[in-house]
């Protein structure tokens, strides 16, 4: 049976969702839980993401994925300061090629209107669109410009929900997959198992991505499925993060957003994602995936610097059969709470549907109460910082590990490395989500051993124990003698 | 241990190039001299090639990496080099400002009349590879394998894969194999390898281990831990043949697919680099573009031989010193230009005034070639040429007053079959 736990709620699925979600709850007392089945956050479909904040014009009226999206940005700017959370400003440009096209962005324009959104407008004249993106192509022949429109890391904002989650109490249980879930009528209770702990909950919150339909399963939720889309991207080296200035969409009628060619909140320079369908397990690079997106980004960007593509990677939309988000108490049981088919603009969308989630557990009746100890800000290790001499120097006197720099590429101190692992990084994919350590050109060459050595060393485990994202995958095989 | 932030010579990098330029400017006269390394201890990637075949060029012995590079230590400590260790250069200024980080010391500016960088390489990896599948844990490229068995002491896993025949992989296909792992092949795209030839005999024909020329990875299997790799035979524009396509099961998977040299540093301080070698662009002096910076090591091309780097280190020292005595480079250089054959040519630009001697690396393997320099009237015939050896030319000077350049400032150099 193994450990018996009891809380109010219950989340299961610590990607964006799932953490935004135990993040609002703070607000109020009661107890939280996180149920994970990999070793750290994010690392379902949060991972592979354009981290892209939607100005909020784009999707068909009706859905809430349209009527959540401009709110979502608003919410996304007003906490990202508090949570720290890296964001940018750069606005966003959605590009048609031919005339014809011009009255998809009329739509887009008005449909941006009518949400809320400020700062839109079309622009026509070439020289104006060549000021904001000096290396798009010539072919352009209308962009619609959006102002709002932001860039995050997406697995950074998770992190950070997580951690301020935690700090406000929220229990997180990794390497945890849910395999059951009862319900006793009587006590009002859920039972969810997992291989070692059963987690006694008075409500659940389904925010488990593309695995959500088989939660809800657990409880004789038919009501929806999620068929997983895969999309694929291609990373450039920061010497290209300059190749572009803000966010571009190469409209296209289809159902995903079409290609992107954005620069990423930590310098790189991003292109994706294709939109082909697979099955749960089917996040893979395939050549005729990455070839598609080349191919499309070269129609707006026709000179992209493809000798600088450091790695390529792929993730999963987690797209219900109703084409859109599904924020509701699940018809077999109201205290079961589905926020499943979070596709595009899902990211975007976190806050608000986090705040939609509370308003549900209210009108059930959960009898949320105001926490007056929550404390809504969360600080990350300061970075070694390239370009400000004096503020590292500072950083040297409180302590040395400032000076000790572990990642060449991307200049990641030691210091940044043991504040991860103290604020919960147990994996060498964990230091490389929170530090970016090994996310440089040279990919881990130079870090990855030396990483493996702290970890090893601060979370008191054999060097062999070390795993690059959790059970199985080890890195380092049999200690020679 | 460092007395003065002020220098006369400042070496950045303590591998064998490094130590051998910073040996030898203390050894030559007495300067203010210091050696910066970014690891714990000298040496680069010496300390991890813990197998035999080095110094045979300057000791007229083998030695085993370890063995080569304690002899530099040796003769460091007893000269006077300043050395700082777990070091790291983050720029460098066009007043020659270094500013460097370390635990010890933390942040702290140096001041120096003249650098040499020799910066070492990194590997390329599997994402500029692109190669498609999973992203699990267990693929290495084969110098993080060397060091973590030759250094930490742990084994990558049981069964191994190893695309690419660079050099690191030929000696790790053996290594692995004398510790009882099951090395499955060693896989080649390219229709040769680009490995010594001496170490495909003596790792992997000694050893009956495999090599598949014409051959790639198409694809990776597993999702924690990788399980199994998809092998290819190419066509002659190295495109893989589907159909012939296998599924090869495996724990580990080394990639040994080519060195870069590591110039972020050298790109700090405006220097230009040559797009073929990846390195500075240099004279018969190694001085770079910029007066007063030598190159040497695998920062300015990626060796073979270690005898060779520190050949290299001790040209860019003796080049620091003249450069010191006020010796000041021509401005009027003659271009080199790596034609027919050639995968580049260092140095790139020559004075014309002095001896030089050209590191040619062949683009393919050829016998019985003629390598013709356009221009010079000269040409050498050589037995066969491999993209894995470089070839040494020497060129008086006198060869160049004798061709007056009609060549107008540019010679051509072209292997022709």
């Amino acid at each position: 049976m193994g450990e018996i736990i009891k809380k109010n709620i219950a989340i299961i699925g610590a990607g964006i969702i799932g953490c935004a979600a135990a993040r609002e709850l703070c607000r109020y007392r009661g107890s939280v839980i996180v149920i994970e089945k990999e070793a750290d956050v994010s690392l379902g479909t949060t991972k592979g993401n354009s981290g892209i904040i939607h100005a909020g014009y784009a999707g068909d009226k009706g859905t809430l994925r349209f009527k959540l999206s401009h709110r979502g940005n608003v919410l996304f700017r007003k906490y990202a300061p508090e949570l720290d959370i890296h964001i940018k400003n750069t606005g966003s440009l959605a590009h048609v090629q031919k005339k014809s096209q011009l009255s998809i962005l009329e739509e887009l324009l008005e449909n941006g209107k009518k949400n809320g959104a400020v700062g839109l407008e079309i622009i026509t004249d070439s020289d104006t669109i060549k000021k904001i993106e000096p290396n798009i192509g010539r072919n352009i022949y209308a962009s619609l410009h959006a102002r709002e429109a932001c860039i995050i890391s997406p697995y950074e904002a998770a992190i950070a929900l997580y951690e301020n989650a935690k700090r406000n109490l929220v229990d997180f249980l990794f390497g945890s997959k849910v395999t059951d879930i009862s319900y006793d009528k009587s006590r009002k209770t859920f039972f969810i198992k997992t291989p070692s702990q059963t987690i006694e909950a008075d409500f659940v919150i389904n925010a488990a991505g593309v695995h959500s339909d088989d939660i809800a399963r657990m409880i004789g939720d038919k009501s929806f499925y999620i068929s997983p889309y895969r999309g694929q991207y291609l990373l450039f080296d920061s010497e290209a993060g300059e190749f572009v200035n803000c966010i571009n969409f190469r409209v296209s009628a289809g159902k995903s957003k079409g290609i992107t060619i954005v620069p990423t909140i930590d310098g790189n320079l991003l292109t994706g994602p294709n939109y082909e369908k697979t099955c749960k397990d089917g996040s893979i690079t395939t050549v005729e995936g990455l070839e598609e997106v080349r191919g499309k980004a070269s129609q707006i960007f026709p000179d992209l610097p493809y000798e600088k593509i450091i790695t390529s990677f792929s993730g999963l939309r987690a797209i219900s059969g109703i084409d859109d988000f599904i924020i509701s108490s699940s018809c077999e049981n109201k205290r079961f709470i589905n926020a499943a088919g979070i596709q595009s603009p899902g990211l975007t969308c976190a806050f608000v549907i986090a705040e939609i989630i509370i308003e549900i557990l209210k009108d059930l009746g959960a009898g949320l109460k105001k926490n007056s100890k929550f404390i809504p800000v969360r600080k990350k290790v300061p970075r070694f910082d390239m370009a400000n001499i004096s503020k590292n120097k500072k950083l040297f006197k409180i302590n040395n590990q400032y000076s000790n720099i572990i990642c060449r590429c991307e200049k990641v101190t030691e210091a940044e490395i043991v504040g991860a692992i103290k604020s919960g990084a147990t994996t060498v994919d964990g230091i490389k989500f929170r530090t970016r350590a090994g996310m440089g050109r040279c990919q881990g060459g130079y870090c990855r051993l030396r990483v493996m050595k702290i970890l090893s060393r601060e979370l008191k485990i054999p060097f062999e124990k070390v795993t690059k994202s959790g059970k199985g995958s080890y890195i380092a095989g049999d200690r020679m003698n | 241990m460092v007395k003065d932030r002020k220098y006369d010579v400042v070496v950045i990098g303590g591998g064998p190039g490094g130590m051998a330029a910073a040996a030898r400017v203390a050894e030559l006269e007495i300067k203010r001299v210091l050696l910066i390394e970014r690891d714990l201890f000298l040496g680069g990637i010496l300390p991890q090639c813990i197998h035999s075949g080095f110094g045979v060029k300057i000791f007229g012995k083998e030695l085993a990496g370890p063995q080569y590079c304690q002899l530099f230590i040796d003769k460091i400590k007893k000269l006077n080099v300043d050395i700082m260790l777990g070091t790291m250069v983050l720029s460098i200024d066009e007043e020659k400002n270094i500013i460097v980080s370390g635990k010890i010391n933390g942040i702290e500016k140096i001041q120096t009349k003249s650098i040499i960088l020799s910066l070492g390489c990194r590997e390329r990896t599997r994402g500029q590879l692109n190669i498609p599948g999973t992203r699990p844990s267990g693929i290495f490229t084969a110098g993080v394998v060397q060091r973590m068995v030759n250094i930490e002491g742990y084994l990558p896993g049981k069964d191994i894969v190893i695309l690419g025949s660079g050099d690191i992989g030929l000696i790790m296909a053996r290594r692995l194999t004398l510790e009882g792992c099951n090395v499955k092949g060693v896989y080649e795209l390219m229709p040769f390898s680009t490995g010594l030839i001496r170490n495909i005999a003596q790792c992997l024909e000694d050893y009956d281990i495999p090599l598949f020329i014409s051959h790639t990875v198409t694809k990776i299997y597993g999702n924690k831990r990788i399980e199994a790799v998809r092998i290819s035979k190419v066509d002659g524009s190295l495109n893989p043949i589907r159909a012939s396509g296998k599924r090869i099961s495996c724990d580990t998977l080394l990639l040994s697919v080519g060195l870069i040299p590591e110039n972020e540093l050298s790109k700090t301080c405006g220097i230009k680099l040559d797009s073929r070698t990846n390195g500075p662009i240099v004279d018969e002096n190694l001085q770079t573009s910029t007066e007063g910076i030598f190159a040497c090591g695998n920062s300015l091309y990626v060796n073979d031989l270690v005898d060779n780097v520190t050949e290299d280190g001790y040209v860019a020292a003796e080049s620091a010193l003249n450069y010191l005595r006020g010796w000041k480079a021509k401005n009027n250089f003659i271009d080199i230009k790596a034609g027919k054959g050639i995968a580049y040519v260092v140095p790139q630009r020559v004075s014309g005034s002095s001896d030089v001697l050209f590191r040619i690396r062949p683009g393919r393997p050829a016998r019985d070639a003629n390598i013709e320099f356009s221009g010079l009237g000269y040409k050498k015939k050589v037995k066969r040429v491999n993209p894995g050896e470089l070839v040494f030319i020497k060129i008086k000077k006198e060869q160049f007053t004798k061709a007056a350049l009609p060549c107008k400032g540019v010679i051509g150099i072209d292997i022709k079959a």
